[in-house]
């Protein structure tokens, strides 16, 4: 059954983007738009029951005998899903991608609209990516967000936005070019492009050297949309070099991206044994580089950047172990991170903002004129670090529980371990940011942290706070639905 | 040179793109280089791709409801000799994808290049931080 809203979801924002290119330089018109465009970005998926969507064409083909020809029985149309797990990530994306919108707005005497033009195809493209059921239209919603994500940092970042955007494109170039061959390999041996049609396709062929090459190509691009080893750093200097509320919007679409690929790699290649030890390994590298390298940091956005990469490890570990309680906690890991390392980056944004500056040794003493502040970073620093009552407790806690079940407890080790460290480094940040004594001009007082800051920062803020709490005290509701994900990921979609 | 052969020397040909474009991208030091490096790589998949789609002799998979109509058998005789269409519409994509990767990375090569007054790599990214 077709659901109409269902497309809307990716062609809405892609309208969107380019009106607002066009709106460019119209202040009020791309104000108006870019409010109301956030407003159906958000309510949509919300609203949308869920199914399939077929462009073009018509579910399962049949042998048609009045033509005498057989035709398999292939999907011939592009089909987009919808369930739970569809609905969660793109509400995520669009609530973390309206508090971006809003804060541009609010903060900037004159918007630009081809910035907002390039979050609009972002979120269209990541609304893709998650919803699409079909490996050639995933991977064209991926080379168009990495194109947007580039852009979005060039708009704001200066020389080290352009360069950091020139080594996302140089890389995500040769990542993209994996993955479209591994997908040539695929569409050459078995002649469809749809997933689930792979998936009945490649069941029994798991040994094929053609598709042991396109797994290995595949995993490559999965590892680099998804910041893991040995790509971690070209993600952490996206983060770092963008401005700190549009680092919380890309962490949010890398996790989902994560979690969406692994997704397809489990149904596809979930077959072939070793499939689950490359994706645990190299999650457990990312884990433990990216906390090592925040510790290190001199920057709190690159702190944070690193910060975010290591969780992503984490996530991936969770997915990597390919067992119910694995793939759950993994899910319900993305969801919760993305939302309480978008808590600390808006914290850093604030700092940011008054001081232009995140570097510790211009920071420090802000403990007195910021007291809020520093309280807030605290709960999200207890938040990232796995601290009950909050949501991240609730699956860093079931990753550690799964890696238990499938009988891996040194991983689980190795998590608690990644954990304690990203635990010390956010430590450091704070320390060095509210607590160290300092003489600049913001510890001074000169300049006032809180003037001019737009309401819509402090209301996130505290929804982010809400959310957090929220789903620590009641996590069943979403972690029933991720292993029900998990499930189907195993049994069948 | 028949069907087969031609077969062959496309996926040579793309292999051997592919290998240039990855030794660009790792030795060459200066950006542009490094951006038709990338460029090349993208090249070799859609030859690939072109490649996967080509059939010797195969003919255009296009039929008209006037031409079945003349002749209704003539769908056996399409379904065996049409070339595979779907992945020239994919080489069609990826080439858009392909110009659009490539206008934003010499846009930013520009911008680099009037704040370094270099399109040397190891000048322009000496500073970097791991």
């Amino acid at each position: 059954m077709n659901s109409e809203l269902i497309p809307l979801m990716v062609i809405f924002p892609l309208i969107s983007a380019i009106l607002l290119n066009l709106m460019h330089g119209k202040d009020k018109v791309v104000r108006a738009y870019g409010i109301l465009a956030m407003l159906v970005v958000l309510v949509v998926p919300i609203f949308a029951s869920y199914g399939n969507h077929l462009f073009g064409a018509h579910p399962v083909v049949d042998t048609l005998p009045q033509l005498k020809i057989s035709l398999s029985e292939v999907n011939l149309a592009i089909e987009y899903n919808f369930a739970f797990l569809q609905k969660a990530l793109v509400f995520l994306l669009a609530a973390i991608a309206t508090f971006a919108v809003l804060s541009h707005i609010s903060n900037e005497k004159k918007v630009s609209g081809v910035y907002l033009s390039m979050i609009m195809l972002s979120i269209a493209a990541v609304s893709a990516v998650v919803m699409a059921n079909d490996i050639f239209n995933m991977f064209v919603f991926l080379e168009i967000m990495t194109i947007a994500q580039a852009a979005i940092v060039i708009a704001v970042g200066g020389v080290s936005g352009y360069k950091a955007a020139f080594k996302y494109l140089v890389f995500g170039g040769v990542a993209g070019a994996s993955i479209l061959l591994g997908i040539a390999l695929l569409l050459g041996t078995f002649g469809v492009l749809n997933i689930s049609d792979l998936h009945n396709s490649l069941s029994g062929n798991m040994t094929n050297p053609i598709v042991l090459t396109a797994v290995g190509l595949i995993v490559i691009g999965w590892l680099f949309e998804s910041g893991l080893f040995p790509f971690h750093t070209i993600k952490s200097n996206m983060y770092s070099a963008a401005k700190p509320d549009i680092a919380a919007l890309l962490q949010t679409q890398t996790k989902i991206v994560l979690v969406a690929l692994a997704i397809v790699l489990l149904r596809l290649f979930g077959g072939y044994s070793n499939m689950t030890a490359v994706m645990l390994g190299l999650s457990v590298g990312t884990l433990i580089i990216g906390s090592v390298m925040a510790l290190l940091q001199t920057d709190f956005r690159r702190l944070l950047a690193f910060t975010a990469v290591s969780q992503a490890g984490l996530v991936g570990i969770g997915i990597g172990l390919g067992t119910r309680l694995g793939i759950a906690a993994g899910i319900f890991h993305a969801i919760n991170d993305a939302i309480a390392m978008s808590l600390l980056f808006i914290t850093v944004y604030f700092i940011y903002e008054r001081a232009k500056t995140t570097e510790f040794k211009r920071l420090g003493g802000l403990l007195v004129q910021a007291p809020k502040l520093a309280f807030i970073q605290i709960i999200g620093i207890l938040i990232v670090s796995g601290v009950p009552p909050f949501n991240a407790y609730q699956s860093e806690f079931r990753i550690i529980d799964a890696t238990i079940q499938a009988g891996h407890p040194e991983l689980g080790v190795l998590v608690i371990l990644g954990t304690i460290l990203t635990f010390v480094a956010l430590m450091k940040g704070f320390y060095l940011t509210f607590l160290k004594e300092n003489t600049t001009k913001i510890a001074l007082g000169k300049v006032h942290i809180y003037n001019g800051l737009p309401t819509v920062t402090y209301v996130t803020l505290i929804i982010l706070v809400i959310a957090c709490v929220g789903i620590g005290l009641f996590p069943m509701p979403f972690y029933d639905r991720a292993y029900s994900v998990a499930l189907k990921i195993l049994v069948g979609w | 040179m028949n069907g087969s052969e031609v077969q062959f020397w496309s996926f040579v040909t793309a292999a051997l793109l592919m290998i240039i474009g990855i030794y660009a991208i790792i030795f060459m030091d200066n950006i542009i280089k490094k951006i038709i490096g990338v460029m090349l790589i993208g090249d070799g998949v859609n030859l690939v791709l072109i490649t996967e789609g080509f059939k010797p002799g195969g003919i255009v998979p296009i039929i008209s409801e006037k031409l079945y109509n003349q002749s209704p058998g003539i769908f056996q005789e399409f379904a065996d000799q049409a070339s595979y269409s779907l992945p020239f519409a994919l080489v069609l994509t990826n080439i858009v994808i392909g110009a659009s990767t490539l206008a934003v990375l010499l846009g930013i090569t520009i911008k680099l290049y009037q704040h370094y007054n270099s399109l040397s790599v190891h000048e322009i990214f000496k500073e970097e931080k791991i």
